[in-house]
């Protein structure tokens, strides 16, 4: 008796995994028997955007998913729990029979397995009872390091911006002091939560929250983030902990929602890495969230994301829909040293383009739900970056969704060097508010018997003034090198402590290498011909 | 010959700089960033250590039989895991395996002996190796370990084999003896084993395929189910 219930668990065992229902991305071939609505369907404010953009008010993929399709998978799936116009695909659980039925539908396109759970990028989580000196810093350190004053100078604080921040919960945000001026204002227009299907956001993990303060929250006066006049759509696409099917759809579902309801930025602090996919996949074009990524973009939005937490794992690059072109994705920096924080995930992506675009700090003070905590993340320092673009955007309203994109590149101040650790580097407001870039040489290369070293200019090469809690912050300097192909070999950056700050031989380089240099705001390189003069030459 | 080309990039790239009196804050060799990881969960290889334990289930055999629930089986080892295609692998483990048959004291019992004793228990801790296949269900996963079905064998060495009593004397003082050495036990036995798991944890089966008693004995033999739980220990 006892051996037969064995082997009936035995079998049990090994069949269960086969016969488990799985969730399918269907997609169809086209979308007969539809009509479409702009005006009814679309927030006014979507419609400007568009207008403004010069992008048509809609194109097919805004067209609803034909409804004879749906009917027509429901008798075969299980259940339908998601319809996607951009796509022109619904998500269906079904069994394995049935998907194979499902395939041979002469109106279906593919079909896609989606079982992939997300993360939430942020790593560590003090809370605050009560407000250290180092604590005060960094509050004030987060909106600074961006120059929120030289915004604040002119009055730009997000206003007539719509930002939809994606999470995982708001709890608190109806009641935390941090956010009484957003509800008095009433300047959160909506609220969806795609895994509950209700309005209610206002619970869950608190991560969202602490996101949401990186943008517009306020302790007494001082700024958590730089949006606080800008208006909120809040979307919770996340199920806390991990849930094996739908965030990525949840994701698409809210991005769709917040191009209806008319916003300019969406805010990512999410990421999809290697439960589903490999570091291969991250080309911008195989994950559903960086296909609708790219979507939400070319309707106008900017889209910005997290690069993730996963600079030490296995992992180590950046996830997605970070991976995506047309996504300003985000990388985390240390308060304390100004550069690369050490779990912030690297570039470039797997067909190797830069990632991630700009960075921020990534260690900050939010508003949780309940009180404050100080957070380690490129969750936090992406909402900081969406923060930032409100107000470029308030600023500049002419510019399109890209253009606002590559300008917050620019301003960056590691711009026009770059690495796949800080990108472009921090944005800089001054950028924006007429501050001239002054591009005086802060170092000359200088090739001497056979080496090549880096040498800092004598006005330059005392140690700075300006320092964060003790540490010299300002005084980074930011190498690269790249081979004859441009292709990126090695990068660094370290603290400039004395006159000569590099010294290589340069017989060890091959020639049409090039070493690129970036010392408080200047940027130059120096290309090995092979014919170096050994005398002594100042480049 | 490629981790050694590793190996000399860095040598090569920490002695082209020769000198340096600056705090690294970062520093990215892009040649070995970029090699394609080869070991993961659900990449070419992949090794990590592991724990069992569990049951067992049964049936018993008349003259030796058994108290379910505290006659149990406690296993470590590594696993090492190749991955052919997303649908199939195969892998091979080494481990220690214990297993104690914990003897009911009843009348008819004739294994080792006819003596009842307040607690009988025949303890059997062997070494083994393992090779097995393994099927995943969610071929699109990335870099975990999924969902899998194992099918595999195991080879035992008895390395300690022990009977162990204990009993109460006359005088109220209590008395436990091991004996070793046994001479009707086999050194070797094998199994057959099933595994049903989803990343970490996995359920399993097994059933041994050759007896643990030298059959001149005439011996019934320890039963030859168990059922337990496996965890994996790894990252991802």
């Amino acid at each position: 008796m006892t051996g037969r219930f064995v082997l009936f668990v035995l079998l049990m065992m090994a069949t269960t995994p086969a016969l488990s229902q799985q969730k399918y991305w269907v997609t169809f071939t086209n979308k007969p028997d539809t009509s479409f609505d702009p005006p009814g369907y679309f927030d006014e404010r979507a419609i400007a955007q568009r207008r403004q953009q010069q992008i048509p008010i809609y194109n097919s993929c805004d067209i609803p998913v034909s409804g004879s399709y749906i009917s027509l998978v429901r008798t075969i799936a299980d259940s339908v729990s998601y319809t996607s116009r951009w796509l022109n695909g619904i998500a269906v659980y079904a069994s394995a029979a049935a998907v194979d039925e499902i395939k041979k539908l002469s109106c279906v396109a593919g079909v896609e397995t989606m079982n992939n759970p997300s993360l939430m990028l942020s790593e560590n989580e003090k809370n605050l009872f009560s407000f250290s000196k180092k604590e005060e810093a960094l509050l004030k350190y987060q909106t600074d390091r961006l120059q929120e004053k030289k915004f604040k100078e002119k009055k730009i604080d997000g206003t007539g911006i719509r930002i939809a921040v994606f999470d995982a919960g708001f709890p608190g945000v109806d009641r935390h002091p941090a956010f009484e001026h957003l509800r008095k204002n009433k300047r959160i227009i909506a609220t969806y939560d795609f895994v509950g299907r209700k309005e209610f956001v206002y619970n869950h993990h608190p991560h969202g929250t602490m996101v949401l303060s990186c943008i517009a929250g306020l302790r007494d006066s001082v700024n958590c983030g730089m949006a606080t006049g800008a208006e909120f759509l809040l979307a919770r696409t996340e199920m806390a902990g991990r849930e094996n099917f739908s965030e990525e759809e949840n994701w698409l579902a809210a991005a769709e929602w917040a191009d209806q309801h008319g916003a300019n930025i969406i805010s990512s602090s999410l990421g999809y890495t290697n439960e589903r996919y490999f570091n291969s996949d991250m080309n911008g074009k195989t994950s559903l969230v960086a296909r609708a990524a790219a979507i939400a973009a070319s309707k106008g939005i900017l889209v910005i994301n997290a690069a993730g937490n996963e600079g030490l794992g296995s992992w180590h690059f950046v996830d997605t829909p970070g991976d995506a072109d047309s996504v300003l994705t985000v990388g985390g920096t240390d308060p304390f040293t100004d550069a690369h924080i050490y779990f912030s995930s690297f570039g470039p992506t797997s067909d190797g383009r830069m990632k991630p675009n700009v960075s921020s700090p990534a260690d900050v003070i939010a508003a949780n739900a309940n009180g404050w905590s100080e957070v380690e993340g490129t969750s936090f320092s992406t909402p900081l970056v969406a923060g930032f673009a409100a107000c470029v955007w308030q600023l500049s309203r002419r510019l399109t969704n890209m253009e606002v994109f590559h300008e917050i590149e620019k301003s960056s101040h590691l711009y026009p060097y770059f690495d796949y650790a800080h990108g472009y580097g921090i944005p800089q407001a001054g950028y924006f508010t007429g501050e001239k870039k002054i591009n005086e040489p802060t170092f000359d290369f200088v090739i001497v018997n056979n080496d090549l070293k880096v040498i800092l200019r004598e006005r330059f090469s005392q140690a700075g003034t300006e320092e964060f809690l003790g540490y010299d912050t300002r005084r980074n300097l930011y190498y690269r090198i790249d081979d004859k192909n441009g292709v990126v070999r090695y990068y660094a950056a370290e603290l400039a402590g004395e006159k000569e700050v590099l010294h290589y031989y340069i017989s060890q380089f091959k020639p049409g290498d090039k070493i690129s240099v970036s010392f408080e705001g200047y940027t130059s390189s120096y290309t090995i011909t092979g014919n170096e003069n050994p005398e002594g030459e100042i480049k | 010959m490629r981790e050694k080309s590793i190996v000399t990039i860095l040598f090569l790239l920490f002695s082209l700089k020769t000198a340096s009196g600056q705090t690294v804050l970062l520093s990215v060799d892009r040649e070995r960033d970029s090699i394609p990881p080869e070991r993961g969960p659900n990449l070419k290889k992949f090794s990590h250590l592991f724990l069992n334990a569990g049951f067992v289930a049964g049936p018993d055999n008349p003259g030796a039989r058994i108290i379910y629930g505290t006659s149990v089986e406690f296993g470590a080892g590594a696993r090492k895991k190749y991955k052919l295609s997303p649908l199939y692998s195969m892998g091979w483990e080494i481990g220690m395996n214990g297993k104690i048959f914990k003897q009911k004291q009843s009348e008819g019992k004739i294994f080792p002996d006819t003596i009842l004793n307040r607690v009988e228990r025949m303890e059997f801790s062997s070494v083994y190796i393992s090779f097995f296949n393994r099927i995943n269900f969610d071929v699109h996963r990335g870099n975990f370990m999924g969902t899998f079905l194992d099918i595999g064998i195991r080879g035992h060495i008895n390395v300690l084999v022990t009977h162990l009593t204990k009993n109460d004397l006359p005088d109220g003082s209590k008395i436990t003896s091991a004996m070793t050495n046994l001479p009707y036990t086999r050194d070797l036995f094998s199994d057959v084993f099933v595994r049903v798991g989803k990343n970490h944890f996995s359920l399993y089966a097994s059933y041994r395929t050759s007896g643990m008693l030298r059959t001149v004995y005439h011996y019934p033999e320890p039963p030859a189910f168990t059922i337990g739980m496996d965890a994996g220990v790894f990252w991802n």
